[in-house]
C-alpha cells in the first residue's frame, strides 16, 4: 500500500534524514510547503499490516489473562472474600493494561465501558473504588456486567483486523498518556496499582514495536531503531522505582513524549500515516 | 487589559487530592485491615488544591493597562511563577508552583493541605513536608495573600519582616520550598512579574481613596466613622493606619490584639481576600469590625458596626474579580509564554528555554483534560469534537518536546524553526478547540456533571469505618 506522508510530520527529529533536515532549516517561514517538501521515502506498508495482524495473538493472551482473573473475581466477591477479590482485581488489570495499546484505539466503545473514569457504577474503576477504598464486596452487579464486557471484547478482538496504522496510533497515545500528571495517585488511586499499571502499558508499547515495527525500522534507520531500544529502557529504569512517590514526574512526561516522538518517526519511516492522537 | 486565567495541573488523574478532602481523606489512606492500599499521592492525603474551581481571578497587568504590553521579563517571570521547577522538594515533584497557592497572582482559599492548614486558604511555611529544614515544630499557618498590587505593598510578609520584595521571593523559593538558587533573570522576573499585577478596578473609589458615585446612607456613615478617632485614644483611627491615599496601608506593623506584631493589610480588592487576619481567624467583615470594636474599646453601636461593613465592602469591592475559564484566554497565555522563546532561543539561553517549555508543556497537557476524553461516562456528545482537540493539543506537546530536545543539544536554529512549527500547529489547533468547546471543561453544565461524577466515585470509595468526620463538603 503507497500512502502520502501526512501534512503535519514532525521535521525535526534527531533522525530525520539530513537532507530533509537540511531543507527544513532553510524554510522556516511556510510549515505547510516544508512538510509537502519533506515527503519524500515512501515505503510500502503491507507487511507492517501482516506483522500487525499476527500480534493479536499477543493481545488475545493478555485478555484471556484478564478475562480470567476479572471472572475469578466475579466469584470471590460472590464469596464474600475481600483480599481474594482484590487480588484477582490486581490480575486482571495487568492484562488490560498490557492491552491498552489497541483497546482505545480499537474498540473504543468497550473502553469506555471496561475501564470508565470517572464512574462510580460500572467498570474496573468503580469496582477498584469499591474493593479497594470502601473495603466494600457489594460490587457483584458491577463484577457481572465486566465479565460480559470483556467477553465481548474477547469475541470482537477475535474478529477484528489489527492495522499496523492503528497499532502506531494506539502506542504513540499511550506513550503520550503514560506522562499524564501521577502526583495525586494516578489512575489507579485506590488500589495503588498505578505504577504497575505503567509498567505493564510500557510492556504493551515494547511488545507491539519488537513484533511489528522493529524489524522494518531497523532496516531502515538503524539509529533511529537504536535510539528507540535506548529511550524503552530509559522508561523501563524510570518506572522500576519502588513507588510512585519516588517517580520522577517531570522525568516521566519527558520521556514519554519523546518515546511518543520516536513513534512517530517510526511511523513515518514505516510508511504510515502520523499517528492521530486523539481518543 | 488583559483577561488572564490559569488552573494548575491535569485534570483526569488529579482528583485524589481535591476529592478525598471532600469525604474526609478516607478513600486514599484507610488500609487498615486490607490487604491493599491505595496511591496516597504526594501530597498528604485530604489535601485540596482547588483545581475544580470554574471560575478563575482575572489578572490585570498594570503595563497593559497603560497601554503598552508586557515586557520579557514579566512573560518570563510569570513562566517561571507557573512552573514547578522554580520551587523543589515535594513541592516540584508534586507539580506545585506559586501560581499554585498564588492563582493569577491572588489567593487560594480554596487551599488545604492536612498538616500544614488550619482551615481553608492558610498554609504554615514553615512544616516538614515541602522544606523539613524550615519545620519549626509549631503549626503556625498564615493566610494566603493575594499579590495584587504588591509593589505598593511593602514590606513583606504577614508581620512585615522583609523590606524587599526580591528577597522575600528569594526566601519563599530557596527557604520555604527548597527550590534551587535561582538565577538573577528569573528572580528578577519574577520580582517583575508579581510587580505589574494590579488591583482589579473599583470604581466606586475616588482620589484619596474617597468613596465616589451614589453611596447608600450605611457607606457615608460607615466612611466617616472609619475616619473618626478611636473615643479611649484619638491619635488612633482605622484610617490613620488603613491609609486611605496610600492603598489604604501605612507600611508598618501594628499589635491589634491579635497575637503580636503583624503588618497593616490593604483593603482594596478585599471583599475577594477571605478569610481575614494573619491566620485566617475571620471570615466576615462583621467579625474583623466586632474584633476591632472589642479590643480598642470603640462602644459601636449595631447600626455602626453594620455601617463600617458596608463602608469595607464598598472599598473592597471590584466591577468583576472572576472571570470565567475559558478557550481564548488559555491560548492567550500559551502564547504569551511561548513568546519568552523569541528572545530565549537568540541568545541561545537554554535554562530559560527548557523553563518555558517545561512550563508551556504542562499548560498544553492541563488544557487537553479540558476536553473530556471518550471513556469519561460523565460526557455524551461531541465525541469526535472532543478527540480533535485533544490529538492537536497533543501533537503541540509533541512538538514543542523537539525543541526542548535542540536547544537542550544547543541546536538553537534548529529549536528556532521547530518554534515556528509549534506556532501553526498551535494556530491550526484553535478552530478545532472551539468546536470542542461546547463539549469541554469550560462549559458549566459538562463541568459540573464531570465533577459530580468524580465526587460520585470518591464518595462510594469511602469505608465508613475508616471514615473521618467530613470538613466540608463543595455539595
Amino acid at each position: 500500500m503507497t500512502q502520502t506522508r501526512g501534512m503535519g510530520w514532525t521535521l525535526f527529529s534527531r533522525h530525520a534524514p539530513a537532507r530533509a533536515r537540511a531543507g527544513v532549516l532553510a524554510a522556516t517561514a511556510c510549515f505547510w510547503a516544508i512538510a509537502a517538501a519533506a515527503a519524500t521515502r515512501v515505503p510500502d506498508a503491507s507487511p507492517l499490516d501482516s506483522a500487525a495482524a499476527g500480534f493479536k495473538s499477543y493481545v488475545l493472551d493478555q485478555i484471556a489473562r484478564c478475562l480470567s482473573a476479572t471472572k475469578n473475581m466475579r466469584e470471590r466477591i460472590a464469596a464474600q472474600d475481600l483480599a481474594g477479590a482484590q487480588r484477582a482485581w490486581l490480575a486482571a488489570r495487568g492484562g488490560w493494561e498490557g492491552s491498552e495499546v489497541i483497546t482505545n484505539e480499537f474498540f473504543a466503545d468497550l473502553d469506555r465501558k471496561i475501564d470508565a473514569w470517572p464512574d462510580a457504577e460500572k467498570g474496573f474503576h468503580a469496582i477498584e473504588a469499591k474493593l479497594f477504598g470502601a473495603h466494600d464486596v457489594k460490587a457483584l452487579p458491577a463484577a457481572e456486567e465486566l465479565v460480559n464486557d470483556l467477553e465481548d471484547f474477547d469475541n470482537q478482538l477475535r474478529a477484528a483486523t489489527l492495522t499496523a496504522q492503528g497499532l502506531l496510533n494506539g502506542s504513540t497515545k499511550l506513550a503520550y498518556e503514560i506522562g499524564e500528571n501521577k502526583a495525586e495517585g494516578g489512575e489507579s488511586p485506590f488500589s495503588g496499582n498505578s505504577l504497575q499499571e505503567i509498567r505493564d502499558n510500557v510492556a504493551s508499547i515494547a511488545a507491539a514495536y519488537a513484533r511489528v515495527f522493529a524489524p522494518a525500522t531497523k532496516k531502515r534507520n538503524a539509529a533511529l531503531a537504536k535510539t528507540f531500544t535506548e529511550d524503552l529502557g530509559r522508561m523501563h529504569a524510570l518506572v522500576s522505582v519502588a513507588s510512585l512517590q519516588e517517580l520522577d514526574q517531570a522525568g516521566l512526561r519527558t520521556l514519554s513524549e519523546t518515546l511518543a516522538n520516536d513513534l512517530v518517526m517510526i511511523g513515518r519511516e514505516s510508511g504510515l500515516e502520523r499517528p492521530g492522537l486523539g481518543n | 487589559m488583559s483577561l488572564r486565567l490559569r488552573r494548575f495541573g491535569a485534570k483526569r488523574k488529579r482528583f485524589a487530592a481535591a476529592f478525598a478532602a471532600l469525604l474526609g481523606a478516607a478513600a486514599l489512606t484507610g488500609t487498615a485491615g486490607a490487604e491493599f492500599g491505595g496511591n496516597a499521592g504526594l501530597l498528604p492525603a485530604g489535601s485540596e488544591l482547588g483545581d475544580e474551581a470554574f471560575d478563575r481571578p482575572l489578572e490585570i497587568f498594570r503595563s497593559e493597562s497603560s497601554g503598552g504590553r508586557k515586557s520579557y521579563l514579566v512573560k518570563l517571570g510569570d513562566v517561571a511563577f507557573s512552573s514547578p521547577l522554580t520551587l523543589g522538594g515535594a513541592a516540584r515533584q508534586a507539580g506545585i508552583s506559586c501560581n499554585t497557592c498564588h492563582v493569577n497572582a491572588t489567593a487560594n482559599p480554596r487551599l488545604y493541605i492536612p498538616g500544614l492548614s488550619t482551615r481553608p486558604g492558610t498554609f504554615d511555611t514553615t512544616g516538614h513536608l515541602f522544606n523539613p529544614k524550615t519545620d519549626n515544630g509549631v503549626l503556625d499557618p498564615l493566610t494566603i495573600p493575594s499579590l495584587r498590587g504588591a509593589h505598593l505593598l511593602a514590606p513583606y510578609g504577614h508581620d512585615g519582616r522583609t523590606l524587599s520584595l526580591p528577597d522575600f521571593v528569594h526566601n519563599v523559593i530557596v527557604n520555604e520550598f527548597a527550590g534551587p538558587e535561582p538565577s538573577q533573570e528569573v528572580l528578577d522576573a519574577i520580582v517583575a512579574y508579581i510587580e505589574d499585577v494590579d488591583f482589579v478596578p473599583n470604581r466606586r473609589l475616588g482620589p484619596g481613596g474617597k468613596l465616589t458615585g451614589p453611596l447608600a446612607d450605611a457607606e457615608k456613615r460607615g466612611e466617616a466613622l472609619f475616619y473618626k478617632p478611636f473615643a479611649h485614644d484619638p491619635a488612633l483611627s482605622c484610617a490613620g493606619c488603613h491609609v486611605p491615599t496610600g492603598a489604604f496601608v501605612d507600611h508598618r506593623q501594628h499589635d491589634v490584639g491579635s497575637g503580636g506584631l503583624f503588618k497593616t493589610p490593604t483593603l482594596l480588592d478585599a471583599n475577594f481576600n477571605a478569610p481575614y487576619f494573619h491566620d485566617g481567624r475571620y471570615t466576615s467583615y462583621a467579625q474583623v469590625v466586632n474584633h476591632f470594636d472589642r479590643v480598642f474599646y470603640l462602644g459601636l453601636s449595631a447600626r455602626d458596626r453594620d455601617d463600617l461593613v458596608a463602608y469595607l465592602r464598598a472599598i473592597g469591592d471590584a466591577e468583576q474579580a472572576l472571570v470565567p475559564d475559558n478557550i481564548e484566554a488559555r491560548i492567550m497565555e500559551i502564547s504569551d509564554f511561548i513568546s519568552v522563546l523569541d528572545t530565549a532561543l537568540p541568545e541561545h539561553n537554554a535554562t530559560v528555554a527548557a523553563l518555558t517549555l517545561d512550563t508551556v508543556d504542562r499548560e498544553v497537557r492541563e488544557l487537553t483534560e479540558q476536553f473530556p476524553e471518550r471513556k469519561n461516562s460523565a460526557v455524551t456528545g461531541g465525541t469526535q469534537e472532543r478527540a480533535r482537540a485533544r490529538g492537536a493539543l497533543k501533537d503541540l506537546v509533541l512538538s514543542l518536546r523537539e525543541i526542548a530536545g535542540a536547544a537542550q543539544n544547543g541546536r538553537f536554529d534548529e529549536a528556532a524553526a521547530a518554534l515556528v512549527r509549534s506556532r501553526a500547529i498551535l494556530a491550526a489547533a484553535r478552530p478545532l478547540l472551539e468546536a470542542g468547546e461546547p463539549w469541554s471543561l469550560f462549559n458549566r453544565q459538562i463541568h459540573d456533571a464531570h465533577f459530580a461524577a468524580v465526587r460520585r466515585l470518591y464518595r462510594s470509595a469511602v469505608d465508613p469505618a475508616l471514615a473521618p468526620r467530613q470538613r466540608y463538603d463543595a455539595d
